[in-house]
């Protein structure tokens, strides 16, 4: 019994069919290389502002077009008195931007900012200034605590 | 003396028309009068005048006295120009701003200068504003330096400073 097989037989145009040279696109390669370059940059960014939003005062996100960042200013533990965010993006008016309190406990409010870097402190009812404690202390002229801020563009 | 007194009177509502009206309605009079003339003096040596107001309505919500609040405006005024200094008319008020406040910080002129050549006309604020952020943290300068410089020549994008400011200092077991 002969090992070849007839040219009609299913098992040989199988075969030839997968020996078969593929055409490709072109740029088929290139274009996935790129694929995986932006998915492996995504996960990359996505942990830089994970990390960002534990450690920092701030969770930015949604750009709009408009060049604002949504920033997030927020205190774990903040006094039971009612308090509000100041700093250079509201002229340092004290009564300008209340926060809330969250669910945790904590307080939080948010402002949509320019990319930047910004000085800031927490007020409460009773005069009381406070400093974030997540973010950078800075120098300050006037004898409160006073925290810094960088936005940056995502 | 009369002439001199009328003069005042004549100009005195003209100087406070000028003035930003922020720091008219948040300082005393005689407070924003100075301030005003400062922030004038800083316009007419085209200077960035935001950052001084800013400063300003800073020291007044804080109550801060005169004295105290154009101590802090000469101050700024001072390393506002020398940040010019360093990077020249072409600079812009934001990149002028933060180096200064880099200035104030103590960081050498020659490494603003070289963060610049760096960055080639990027803005500065995400390298400077993350070596600030670490130094205040408490990481040696020097080793700030390295991270931040070592990003610049790379060429990095702002968002890859931004967990530098958050590193954590190495305690002398880990040096």
């Amino acid at each position: 019994m002969s090992d070849e097989l007839r040219d009609d037989d299913p098992l040989r145009r199988m075969t030839e069919a997968l020996h078969a040279p593929v055409a490709v696109r072109p740029g088929l390669m290139a274009r996935s290389r790129a694929r995986a370059r932006t998915a492996q940059r995504r996960r990359v960014g996505v942990s830089l502002a994970g990390a960002a939003a534990l450690a920092v005062v701030l969770v930015w996100r949604t750009p709009r077009g408009d060049g604002l960042e949504a920033v997030t200013f927020a205190l774990r533990a903040p006094p039971s008195t009612p308090i509000t965010l100041v700093g250079d993006f509201n002229d340092w008016q004290t009564g300008g931007v209340p926060m809330h309190r969250t669910a945790d406990g904590g307080a939080a409010a948010t402002v949509r900012l320019r990319p930047g870097r910004y000085r800031f402190a927490y007020v409460t009812a009773g005069g009381e200034w406070i400093p974030d404690e997540r973010a950078a202390p800075v120098t300050d002229d006037f004898g409160r605590p006073t925290s810094v801020v960088t936005v940056v563009a995502p | 003396m009369r002439l001199r007194w009328a003069l005042c009177a004549l100009l005195f509502p003209a100087v406070l028309a000028a003035q930003d009206a922020r720091l008219v309605a948040r300082l005393p009079k005689a407070t924003a009068t100075r301030v005003g003339l400062l922030v004038d003096s800083a316009r007419a040596e085209g200077l960035p005048t935001e950052p001084l107001i800013l400063r300003a309505l800073e020291g007044a919500s804080k109550g801060a006295p005169e004295a105290r609040i154009v101590l802090a405006l000469d101050g700024l005024r001072d390393a506002l120009r020398g940040a010019r200094g360093v990077l020249g008319v072409e600079t812009t008020a934001e990149d002028l701003a933060i180096a200064a406040s880099a200035l104030q910080a103590g960081v050498p002129r020659e490494r603003v200068a070289e963060l610049r050549q760096w960055r080639n006309g990027r803005s500065l604020t995400a390298p400077l504003g993350a070596y600030l952020d670490l130094v205040a943290r408490g990481v040696p300068a020097e080793r700030a330096w390295s991270q931040v410089s070592t990003l610049a020549q790379r060429r990095a994008p702002d968002r890859d400073y931004v967990g530098l400011g958050e590193t954590r200092p190495r305690t002398p077991e880990e040096e």
